[in-house]
């Protein structure tokens, strides 16, 4: 075939190899110029047989007898034979697994990683399922959709009808639910991939890169005994536990060099040395831990897999088991102190959750308020930590407080007492709506505060030590 | 002389000869007689366009997301397989057989386009805050954005994002074969503006003499605008545009603008005179007989 593309490549060889013979002063004329001079050369040969000429003469020769030859071709097959063979071999690995694959994927290199499970069948359907805070009411979904692998600047694995699993990373419209910053990013959203260049495939391994972000995605079969949703369920659960909302600030000590951990709730960390260096390293929650986009090195030490030890309380480095992250405390008494928690009546014992609805209903009666609110948290106006009662009316917030005064003598043990004084507005409340008096004489109390994770404790359950039956749980407000 | 003289004849003749032996055209410019794999998944639907647009329009129904096939500067997601299906008999229902019935079969297989192509989000423009709802290329090919939207049951919506796109683009399609008269774009100079077009109100543009707000950008889409919006608005909707037209403009933020001394409602009606006859006399269509057809199948969605 080359040599029918390229029938000049020969000839032209052939040609300038008798040029070098003595007859070549016949061409004359038109580029004698440049052939006199090789041809007084070679008539030198003659007389003084240096052997170093004729050393240069041979290799000449042999230069050009080089070009004679053609080059046979590397590949028995056409690059669309080729091209094709791969789309075929893909596409027979792909439909192979028949419990599916686990892609992790990634929008672009710079976002979080979410687990994605998708099972292709060889009629060109895609089944996927994933649970995230990106999933129809953050729960298991499943839904089905096209996929084709096309020839495009090599095998392109293209997902080319809708699927919310998977464009949700890709979608410019309602874009609210990823908007990590607070910015707006309608028009933009997370500009994730659906074009997947094909870089390598076996059995059991699949070897992705995102068409326009250039994000490296890796797909592993899924084992035949995985039941699809009970295993995203487990890992949407621990996804959960840690990362519902940003975490507080965790840590991590690398030999005397502390690094402070912010963010999180998208799967994206901002690991700060000092505020000069940060590094922005995205992860995916795995079924044991989380993992690195990439790895990463923090003070000479490099850093990939860590796995969530069995007290939740720390994450542990796979690779160096000395080092983990941790939360900032492991005492849930210091902790909720210094953040602003919400009362969760529905999640409460029957005795708080029947004393919010009192308290709501008298609100209504009362003030014709909407919306109560009851919260703890530190007022610095007071100089206390506070019971915060607040309603809506007519699209206004009131708010009012009543002081409590909150110690601590054990770990995870808090006691609160009542501090008989609060604002002009809380104090009324106190006076007139039914039920306050006796919310706050249930608050004061010792309880016991525990939480699925210290790491991240972002819904608190308070326990009073004298009754079993009674508890309030706390959800972890974050700041606007 | 003479030799070079002969040898370009004979390659003149080797050219002609070239030609000569062109291959007959197929009735389709695509390849109809490829075979739809009975075991692929979308093989119904595949069919279904096949015989509804393909072998009667010559005209490839695209609904499988081609990232090259669209502006790569913008970020956007396939449409999905179900409102590919219903938008594809809606587009049939209310573009395809309108013409078909009023205008003849053989209409839009002339004039319409090659290529429909789907998206299923829209093409936003963040820095200008706009969105784009379609484009037509070249008289070929037509991109309809935010399928995923589509609600039937929403037919003012449907027109909007749409049917009304639909006809401002096959009438970019039409014009582009046919132009339609200076006269036209002579009615309104001076008051397009092609970049600030979306900070009018529709009340200051109807006041203006502009249909939409985007009519007013530039003449060209001031003529394709009077047509599709003529078309797709019921008669109550289209006498609300010429009352806003006859009355003082009110902006976004609610006030009156000063009396430009613009009739809008006359200006707006003089546009429509001479769609209407440029329709009658390059197209030979009458575009009543087209909206009352058209209203008549949006009623019964």
């Amino acid at each position: 075939m080359n040599s029918a593309l390229n029938p000049s490549k020969g000839d032209t060889a052939r040609n300038y190899l008798s040029l070098a013979r003595p007859k070549l002063p016949s061409f004359g004329g038109v580029g004698g110029g440049f052939l006199t001079p090789l041809y007084k050369t070679i008539n030198m040969f003659n007389k003084t047989t240096n052997k170093s000429h004729i050393a240069l003469l041979l290799s000449i020769l042999l230069l050009f007898a080089g070009c004679r030859k053609e080059e046979s071709d590397i590949f028995p097959h056409t690059p669309a034979e080729r091209l094709q063979h791969a789309i075929d071999e893909y596409q027979s690995i792909l439909t192979a697994a028949t419990n599916g694959w686990q892609v992790e994927y990634y929008a672009n290199s710079t976002s979080g990683g979410y687990t994605l499970l998708m099972k292709f069948d060889a009629s060109g359907l895609v089944t996927m399922a994933s649970r995230s805070k990106l999933t129809k009411n953050a729960a298991y979904e499943q839904e089905s959709s096209l996929y084709e692998i096309i020839g495009d600047n090599g095998p392109v694995l293209t997902f080319n009808t809708f699927n919310p699993i998977l464009h949700v990373f890709s979608n410019p419209e309602h874009p609210e639910i990823l908007d990590r910053k607070e910015e707006d990013l309608t028009g933009y959203g997370w500009q994730g991939d659906y074009e997947f260049i094909i870089n390598k495939a076996v059995k059991d391994t699949v070897w992705l890169k995102g068409k326009k972000q250039g994000a490296e995605i890796i797909m592993t079969q899924l084992a035949t005994d995985i039941q699809w949703q009970s295993y995203l369920d487990e890992l949407g659960d621990l996804d959960d536990m840690l990362f519902h909302v940003d975490v507080p600030v965790l840590s991590m000590l690398v030999d005397n060099v502390p690094y402070r951990i912010y963010n999180g709730k998208f799967h994206v960390f901002d690991i700060k040395k000092s505020d000069r260096e940060i590094h922005q390293v995205p992860f995916i929650v795995t079924s044991d831990g989380i993992q690195f986009y990439q790895p990463i090195e923090l003070n000479g030490v490099v850093f990939r897999s860590f796995e969530l030890n069995r007290a939740r309380t720390k994450l542990v480095s796979v690779e160096h088991p000395e080092y983990a992250i941790r939360g900032t405390t492991d005492d849930l008494a210091e902790f909720i102190q210094n953040f602003a928690w919400q009362f969760i009546p529905e999640l409460s014992s029957l005795d708080f959750s029947s004393l919010y609805n009192r308290i709501s209903d008298a609100v209504t009666i009362l003030y014709e308020g909407e919306q109560l609110v009851l919260k703890l948290e530190y007022n610095t106006e007071a100089n206390s930590y506070v019971l915060v009662v607040s309603y809506v009316k007519d699209k206004q917030k009131i708010e009012g407080y009543l002081n409590l005064d909150i110690t601590s003598d054990e770990q995870d043990v808090l006691s609160i007492n009542y501090a008989n004084s609060g604002d002009k507005t809380g104090m009324q409340f106190y006076n007139e709506v039914d039920g306050i008096d006796e919310l706050v004489a249930a608050l004061t109390a010792d309880f016991e505060l525990s939480t699925d994770s210290k790491l991240n404790p972002w819904m608190i359950h308070c326990q009073n030590l004298n009754d079993n039956a009674l508890f309030f749980r706390l959800e972890r407000q974050i700041k606007d | 002389m003479r030799n070079l003289l002969k040898y370009t004849l004979l390659s003149i003749s080797m050219i002609l000869i070239a030609c000569s032996n062109d291959e007959h055209f197929t009735a389709s410019i695509f390849n109809i007689e490829k075979s739809i794999d009975e075991n692929a998944a979308g093989y119904a639907f595949d069919t279904w366009l096949h015989e509804n647009y393909l072998e009667p329009y010559n005209l490839e129904f695209r609904y499988r997301m081609e990232d090259v096939g669209s502006d790569m500067n913008y970020n956007l997601v396939p449409v999905s397989f179900e409102k590919a299906q219903e938008m594809a008999r809606l587009v049939k229902y209310l573009w395809f057989d309108v013409y078909g019935t009023v205008v003849g079969p053989e209409f839009l297989k002339e004039n319409g386009p090659r290529i429909i192509h789907l998206i299923g989000s829209p093409a936003y423009n963040p820095i200008s805050g706009t969105m784009l709802l379609g484009t037509a290329e070249g008289g070929l090919k037509v991109t309809l954005f935010r399928c995923n939207e589509l609600d039937s049951t929403d037919v003012d919506k449907m027109n909007e994002y749409y049917f009304k796109t639909m006809h401002h683009e096959f009438a970019h399609i039409l014009h582009q074969k046919r132009n339609y008269p200076v006269e036209f774009g002579l009615i309104s100079q001076g008051k397009y503006n092609p970049l600030g077009w979306q900070y009018r109100s529709p009340s200051e543009a109807a006041s203006m003499g502009f249909v939409s707000p985007y009519a007013g950008s530039q003449n060209r889409e001031d003529f394709v605008e009077i047509i599709a919006n003529y078309l797709v608005k019921t008669d109550t909707q289209w006498n609300e545009i010429l009352t806003m037209a006859a009355n003082p403009g009110i902006n976004y933020d609610g006030e009156e603008l000063p009396d430009d001394g613009i009739d809008g409602k006359a200006v707006i009606l003089r546009k429509l005179e001479i769609v209407r006859k440029w329709l009658q006399d390059s197209w030979n269509i009458e575009i009543d007989e087209l909206r009352t057809e058209i209203i008549r199948r949006q009623e019964g969605i």
